[in-house]
């Protein structure tokens, strides 16, 4: 009973804001409603990657990048009709690119596999912004057409989030399937995962996929939303701060990096409003967490919850 | 028949020689005890079985088969299956999950990617058996380090024994455990052995569970193997009292 509560919460708590962000959002709210969902998605997806597996890829920023440029530059080049067709090839082009570099970086293990997810996210970043003929350059690519059906703010938030509620759908699926229990098993203990006869490597290469065909489907979406894209999709400060959002929400709940997500959009929304130096207190607030509360948010509300259900001080995780 | 064979196997560690040649054949059925002092390098001959480290030269046979340097993932497939020294286990997890983790990849079910878990039900019965076959029935809920040194280690084995091995090799067993945690570990392995008439190998330094259980005991000293033969021989050999048993033991 208590176990079914645990799973049912978070899905009710997302479909009444995100959901209900469609009957009573503003078009400022509706904005960053979509920047959340959106965000979201691509927090969740890196997390089965590290809170899952426990693979610490510092270069998924590739595979937003480049579902957003392949959105944005074929809806572009053959009209705004096109645009969702476009939004189908970025997980697709995803898998060819994730199946190389996963197959290249896996080999590797641990600061290694990190670094050279970072070189590789670098060396993309770098072809964009020198290659502006094709890439628009350092300016990206503005003004991305989009089918009339989706033009308004609104509109594209519910076409955002009825992909995004699918995405992350099939991702909660994953995380309790057979699959999921093996990474999180390859996370714990590898050796013993590959002494009961399944190979590590091929596990966490279609955990590596799947992470970024999610991601770029992200990536594409984002492209709609501003209808504008640009080289800083790729680079590392973009890997670095889903990383924080994920840690900052709590890695090892599966809803833990979407609710990092909104709080580090909030506070930048809100924040920023009022001060240029927003990423001071978003600093502070991240050494805070970190420093006191490894679990992030969800570990805190967890705490809490443990106290007043008279559990008594320490909650674990699921 | 002959399950394992071992013809010449050779293993350097730089300088170190830690397998000298080592020529063995460990018969359908039989329980092996493997003895030797701290670095005879018991374990290394463990990892060249499983596949974790390739040997240097020689060769191993399953069932009359090559499998010199295969890797650990399809050795198991073929039914080698280790338990550790040090128990490695998931440690976040439950005691059923660690064994259902093991039973996945038994039914091949490690790949299923949005089936819910629950649905298995092959997999929930094997876990099931292997839980009170080993005794961890009213464990199944605790998180794996939660259990006491001794129940990890039966853990340990559980695991292995999930795999359904027709080669168990087991590094020392009952290392680290209180005398009665010995003594139940050893009627345990004997059940296992008698039960399922597994082709069973263990590293052990306890000598009541070696001669109390071993169909033949092997001899390694600095990587040779020095004697080998029912506990009655080897306890008169000579040339074992010498460099393992010592003299007063006996």
């Amino acid at each position: 009973m208590n176990k079914k509560l645990d799973t049912l919460v978070p899905w009710l708590a997302y479909f009444l804001i995100f959901g209900g962000m469609i009957f009573v959002g503003g078009e400022h709210s509706i904005h960053i409603a979509a920047q959340i969902i959106i965000l979201g998605l691509f927090a969740l997806s890196f997390n089965l990657l590290f809170g899952t597996t426990g693979l610490l890829s510092f270069g998924q920023a590739i595979f937003y990048g480049l579902g957003a440029y392949i959105t944005g530059m074929l809806a572009k080049s053959f009209g705004g009709d096109y645009f969702v067709w476009a939004l189908l090839l970025a997980p697709l082009a995803a898998i060819f690119l994730s199946v190389l570099l996963g197959a290249l970086s896996l080999r590797l293990s641990d600061v290694y596999f990190t670094m050279l997810t970072l070189a590789f996210a670098q060396l993309v970043w770098g072809i964009t912004v020198k290659w502006s003929s094709f890439t628009g350059g350092d300016d990206g690519i503005q003004a991305i057409p989009k089918p009339d059906l989706l033009a308004g703010g609104l509109n594209y938030y519910i076409f955002s989030f009825i992909v995004v509620t699918v995405c992350i759908y099939l991702l909660w699926r994953l995380d309790r399937s057979a699959f999921g229990a093996v990474l999180k098993g390859i996370r714990q203990n590898p050796l013993r995962i590959s002494f009961t006869g399944m190979s590590v490597f091929r596990h966490q290469l279609l955990a590596y996929v799947i992470s970024s065909c999610f991601t770029a489907i992200a990536g594409g979406l984002y492209a709609g939303i501003d209808r504008s894209i640009h080289p800083d999709m790729f680079v590392w400060t973009m890997s670095g701060s889903i990383i924080l959002m994920t840690i900052l929400g709590g890695m090892r709940s599966f809803f833990g990096p979407l609710i990092g997500v909104a709080v580090f959009v909030l506070l930048e929304d809100v924040v920023g409003r009022s001060t240029q130096y927003w990423s001071f207190v978003i600093g502070a607030i991240m050494i805070t967490v970190v420093l006191l509360f490894p679990k992030g948010i969800v570990g805190i509300s967890r705490n809490f919850a443990g106290i007043f259900a008279k559990k008594g001080g320490q909650v674990d995780n699921p | 028949m002959t399950t394992l064979e071992i013809r010449k196997l050779n293993k350097h560690f730089g300088g170190l020689h830690v397998s000298r040649n080592i020529s063995m054949g460990i018969e359908n059925g039989e329980i092996t005890a493997i003895i030797g002092p701290n670095g005879a390098g018991k374990t290394t001959l463990f990892n060249q079985i499983t596949g974790y480290i390739t040997p240097d030269n020689g060769g191993i046979f399953f069932n009359g088969t090559e499998i010199t340097g295969a890797d650990p993932v399809s050795l198991v497939k073929k039914g080698i299956v280790r338990a550790f020294q040090v128990a490695s286990l998931f440690y976040e997890e439950t005691v059923y999950d660690n064994l259902y983790l093991a039973a996945l990849a038994y039914h091949g079910k490690n790949w299923s990617i949005f089936a819910d878990r629950k649905v298995f039900g092959d997999v929930k019965d094997h876990c099931r058996f292997i839980l009170d076959r080993l005794g961890l029935s009213g464990k199944e809920g605790l998180k794996a380090f939660e259990l006491s040194h001794g129940d990890q280690k039966v853990l340990d084995i559980a695991i292995a024994l999930t795999m359904k091995p027709k080669l168990l090799l087991l590094d020392e067993p009952t290392a680290g455990m209180s005398p009665d945690e010995r003594v139940k570990m050893t009627h345990l392995i004997r059940a296992i052995h008698e039960e399922f008439k597994l082709t069973t190998v263990f590293v052990e330094h306890d000598m009541d569970m070696v001669f109390g259980i071993a169909d033949v005991i092997r001899v390694l000293v600095q990587g040779e193997l020095i004697a080998e033969g029912t506990a009655e021989e080897i306890q008169k050999n000579p040339a074992v009292i010498d460099a393992y048993l010592g003299h007063e033991v006996l």
